[in-house]
């Protein structure tokens, strides 16, 4: 990296992230918008660690327990989220098989490899490929919201199909894990600081 | 000394970006966008956000889809899918869904119209204006109504085997709605808004000024 390029945490300046101002390094609170300001959101993965593992555990019920029960004529069907996603495949809903099963199968674990790489990856100090992995952040960032799809779709079916004995659909606790699972991965990657990734190498 | 802003993803010391219309500033770095400029940024965003408000007001009031099977018919309002979580005891869920499709979007709407109509109209500075404009910076992220629409997709697909399937207008309004929601959002980019909001207030001062003395 050529000496040209400077960081504002050189130049003693922090850079509020609500409303992108430059603030000398010894104010606590931005000058124009009076949030809250740090060099650094949590430096020591603190937070982010803890919502990933969060994120783990509760991965585990998500998948085990039923996220939905079809209940008709009397006889319950209960299914987990793999079985929805061959359920949909088996009935020839190829594309919709295919989306439930990147947003709520694929993204989540994907999600969770990623922010451990990230987190590792500064803690050894690995010093290459900081664009992809800023690059891999913002991919992360960006699509952790659509992992939410398949507890809607929980909610459209629990609230539609109510038609009495013929058929009912009960909503199951893999749906409330599974909405914890995205919402922690979600706060994971909130809490983790890109600017880390390029301060670890500048330093030396 | 030029005006300086630093990149959000990389913390990369970079001149302040002047952008005229249909232009985005990079980071030269890594590359991450800095800044947009549409067209009429924050105009678009006012008037999105003004018939987002009404949208969702027919999206609540009108019945969203109804399904019949076997002489049994079920329809469901825009509302009720997190309040048939609340039914059946997972309160929990019901609130996450009830805040992230009603209230943080309500939110956003009410707080964008509250914030840019004096602002664009008025030239003038709501009070609160700074408090409200963090929140709903914060908020874009959680509202989930796109995320939402392709859920209904796919649920449909799933419903379409099992009963017929019939559309109500509130789904159809909460299409163009959610159309509309991603429009205002789209439109509104940090560093402008902020830029404008201190133009204004600039502005205001200069007004106020020979009234004093």
């Amino acid at each position: 990296m050529s000496s040209k390029v400077k960081t504002a945490a050189q130049q003693n300046l922090i850079l509020c992230l609500n409303c992108y101002h430059l603030n000398s390094k010894s104010n606590s609170n931005c000058s124009r918008c009076l949030g809250r300001i740090e060099l650094r959101k949590d430096p020591n993965f603190q937070w982010t660690l803890a919502w990933l593992f969060t994120a783990i555990i509760l991965y585990v019920p998500a998948n085990v327990l039923p996220v939905m029960t079809t209940v008709s004529f009397g006889l319950s069907l209960p299914n987990t989220i793999v079985s929805g996603v061959i359920d949909l495949w088996q009935h020839g809903s190829y594309i919709i098989a295919l989306v439930i099963f990147f947003a709520s199968i694929v993204i989540p674990i994907f999600k969770i490899c990623v922010i451990a790489w990230l987190v590792i990856s500064i803690k050894l100090g690995y010093g290459v490929a900081k664009k992809q992995r800023t690059k891999l952040y913002r991919f992360i960032e960006w699509i952790g919201r659509w992992s939410m799809i398949d507890v809607y779709v929980v909610a459209i079916l629990v609230a539609l199909i109510q038609l009495g004995g013929v058929m009912q659909i009960e909503p199951g606790w893999a749906a409330l894990a599974f909405c914890g699972v995205v919402l922690a991965t979600m706060f994971s990657a909130n809490s983790f600081d890109p600017r880390l990734i390029w301060d670890s190498i500048k330093e030396k | 000394m030029a005006r300086m802003i630093a990149c959000r993803h990389c913390d990369t010391l970079v001149e302040y970006p002047t952008l005229s219309h249909a232009e985005s500033a990079y980071c030269p770095v890594c590359n991450y966008r800095i800044s947009i400029r549409p067209k009429y940024s924050l105009q678009f965003t006012l008037s999105f956000s003004i018939s987002c408000m009404f949208l969702l007001f027919i999206t609540n009031v009108f019945p969203f889809i109804s399904i019949n099977a076997n002489g049994n018919s079920q329809t469901m309002y825009f509302i009720e899918s997190s309040f048939a979580f609340f039914e059946q005891g997972q309160w929990l869920l019901s609130i996450f869904v009830f805040m992230s499709l009603f209230v943080f979007p309500l939110i956003i709407i009410l707080g964008l119209i509250y914030i840019l109509y004096p602002m664009i109209f008025m030239r003038k500075v709501a009070p609160g204006t700074h408090f409200l404009a963090r929140i709903i910076f914060k908020m874009k992220s959680w509202n989930m109504i796109d995320v939402y629409l392709i859920a209904i997709l796919a649920s449909l697909t799933k419903l379409m085997s099992l009963a017929q399937v019939e559309f109500g207008y509130g789904l159809w309004a909460y299409m163009t709605f959610s159309v509309f929601l991603a429009a205002a959002l789209g439109n509104l980019d940090k560093i402008r808004f902020w830029h404008y909001l201190d133009k204004i207030l600039c502005h205001q001062k200069l007004k106020q000024q020979p009234n004093k003395i």
